[in-house]
């Protein structure tokens, strides 16, 4: 297994590098530039030659390209921000702890969701909770964030006032203490995780409802019913785990989406997070930011891809047996 | 009392009739061969003796189980609380696929720990010495690497035998093996029988052995059940099918087997095995039976005794 971990780093080092490059190629070639974005239109334009330079902005694309890649493999540096000056990887990490915060609630939401309403649905399959069930979750899955979120906020922030519209915690958010500044949290997240979540719950939802209606209908159900297994165990311990293995693949895929629903979900509730750092940045032709932040999305997902299939070959012992014989 | 009676059991799918009045008991002790082709209905059966068929077929009939103190339920009627304490309790099943009826995901040890788990709550380490026994008795050596296998990491054969030492766990009084041997190959398939025939001496087991092949029939059974497309062709005692069967098509079998027994080529029956959805009128063997009569195909054909222990359903039976 350790073997098999560190051969998926070693195969992943050129997708990420391939995948900087060409947000590197995309940024640098589209049109605008950093720095006519900082100049006052007022002022001569040596200023913006000046400017360019000190961003370094005036070599030739490729030689631009090797020193930018030189500094950051073998000096994990992305560079100053050209607005604020500070490290790019600093406050790209930084941004990081709120999406990732919003991420994994979102998340466990969606898996607790799904997996619960897709257990009722196969249990009660075809009958009126299944197809209820199923048209609400075909709804969600078929909804876009924006929408949602701009639904939620709409009814149940500025109409209702139930929950605030926007950050992560209140201006009195240090004064409290710890049970104060927990609830102060999930005041604040709870529109945002449903948003990021409900869409998503109703893909986990498909595939468990689907997996627990085979392991239901399979050989080694009818048979277990014939030892005369209570119904929860049938339930929860013998179909549950093998509708489990399906979704477990289907996570390595979410990643991505999670973290591009996240910017999405940033962006309305305006949570301080990667993805609002990231579309600032694009916005300001923000390039180190820009540049560190993608390389950070883009071992989020392969980390995020490995973790899923560890757990797999854990879950299955069909597949751990596979991986060691090739291994 | 006999340990287990079926009364007109009848199954159907919608209008369509799959297994029609089915009556046969077991008496403690006995062995009862269900014998037929494939697609006669005996898995059917067999899975409508523990009352696990999907709800989508209707059931009728009673089966009556002797549970202890001289009284008996109708596994038919009963509710899933009581079914519950039948179900590998009195009554184990071997399923004839036995992979696909252990669960994949689940190790070997465990699916058997969970059938003891709800007969009794026995401490641990009695519990794993209990099915270390179980392991031994059903013929599994290595039973400590065993026990933390996966059903996946088995032989054919070792399945077999795991699946065998599930049914056993409860201790029931009563095995339903579903054509045990139709996986393995000759040697195996010799061997399980053995195997079954000494766990029943040994355990005072009453047995049903589903079987095509008659063969294992003969060696192991008291009474046999020949079950043609869902309808009960002949039922009694062994000896008596085997040396005067009276239904044409228990005849044809035995003439098959009989060919094979001598080295011969056999005749096949003309022919095809009818749907089980789309039965012929009447006497459902009729369109392939050399004695067939006009009334043959207009209505199902009556029971008759033969020696009070020996049964066939035909309108021109072999005197
Ligand atoms: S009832 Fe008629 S058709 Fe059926 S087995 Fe007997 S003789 Fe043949």
């Amino acid at each position: 297994m350790v073997s098999y971990v560190i051969k998926r780093i070693a195969e992943s080092i050129p997708t990420i590098i391939i995948g900087i490059t060409l947000t590197f190629l995309v940024i640098h070639l589209s049109p605008g530039d950093p720095g006519s974005r900082f100049m006052d239109p007022s002022q001569p334009s040596e200023y913006r030659e000046i400017l360019q330079n000190r961003f370094g902005l005036n070599d030739a694309l490729h030689i631009q390209y090797i020193k930018w890649l030189k500094q950051v493999l073998f000096h994990f540096d992305f560079g100053n921000s050209f607005y604020n000056g500070k490290p790019a990887s600093g406050m790209v990490f930084s941004a990081l702890r709120p999406t990732m915060l919003l991420a994994i609630c979102s998340l466990i939401f969606a898996l607790i969701v799904g997996i619960f309403l897709g257990i009722i649905a196969a249990v009660y399959r075809d009958a009126l909770p299944d197809r209820i069930l199923t048209a609400k979750m075909m709804f969600f899955f078929s909804t876009p964030s924006f929408w949602l979120g701009i639904m939620l906020l709409g009814i149940f922030s500025i109409k209702l006032g139930w929950f605030p519209a926007s950050h992560l915690t209140s201006l009195y958010h240090d004064q409290l203490n710890w049970s104060g500044r927990f609830a102060d949290y999930v005041h604040h997240l709870i529109l945002p995780v449903i948003t990021l979540g409900l869409p998503l719950s109703a893909t986990f939802y498909r595939y468990i409802r689907t997996g627990m209606i085979e392991a239901l209908e399979s050989e080694y159900i009818l048979a277990s019913r014939a030892r005369g297994l209570s119904v929860s165990k049938l339930l929860f311990h013998y179909s549950l785990k093998n509708s489990l293995i399906p979704l477990i693949s289907v996570l390595g895929i979410t990643i991505p989406a999670l973290l591009s629903g996240a910017l999405v979900v940033e962006v309305i509730f305006s949570l301080p997070g990667l993805g609002r750092t990231m579309v600032s940045a694009v916005f300001s032709r923000d390039y180190p930011i820009i540049l560190a932040a993608s390389t950070l999305a883009f071992v989020t997902v392969i980390v995020g891809n490995l973790l899923a299939d560890v757990i797999y070959s854990m879950v299955d012992p069909r597949i751990r047996i596979k991986t060691q014989g090739v291994l | 009392m006999s340990l287990i009676t079926a009364e007109n059991i009848s199954v159907s799918l919608g209008r369509t009739p799959i297994l029609k009045d089915i009556n046969f008991s077991v008496e403690t002790g006995e062995t009862l061969a269900i014998v037929g082709e494939t697609g006669c209905g005996k898995s059917l059966l067999c899975k409508t003796l523990l009352n696990i068929l999907p709800q989508s077929l209707s059931v009728n009939g009673n089966i009556w189980f002797n549970i202890a103190d001289k009284k008996r339920i109708n596994i038919l009627s009963s509710g899933e609380q009581i079914l519950k304490t039948i179900r590998g309790k009195e009554i184990g099943m071997v399923f004839q696929d036995a992979f696909a009826s252990l669960n994949p995901v689940i190790k070997c040890g465990k699916q058997i720990s969970d059938v003891l788990a709800v007969k009794s709550k026995t401490d641990h380490r009695t519990k794993k010495s209990r099915i270390f026994s179980l392991l031994e008795i059903v013929g599994l050596a290595d039973v400590t690497r065993i026990y933390n296998l996966y059903p996946h990491q088995l032989s054919g054969g070792m399945q077999q035998r795991m699946a065998l030492a599930i049914a056993l766990a409860g201790n029931p009084r009563l095995l339903i093996a579903d054509e045990p041997s139709s996986s393995l190959d000759s040697i195996a398939q010799k061997q399980y029988l053995d195997l079954l025939n000494r766990l029943k001496h040994a355990i005072n087991l009453t047995l049903i052995l589903v079987t095509h092949d008659l063969d294992e029939a003969f060696a192991f059974a008291d009474k046999m059940l020949v079950l043609y497309a869902g309808y009960t062709a002949e039922y009694g005692n062994t000896v008596d099918i085997r040396t005067a069967p009276a239904h044409p098509y228990t005849k044809a079998l035995l003439d098959i087997y009989q060919a094979f027994r001598e080295n011969r080529q056999p005749t096949p029956l003309p022919g095809e095995i009818p749907s089980l959805g789309n039965p012929p009128a009447g006497c459902r063997f009729h369109p392939r039976c050399y004695r067939v009569q006009p009334a043959c195909a207009e209505q199902a054909p009556p029971k008759k005794d033969l020696s009070g222990r020996h049964y066939t359903w035909c309108f021109n039976p072999i005197e």
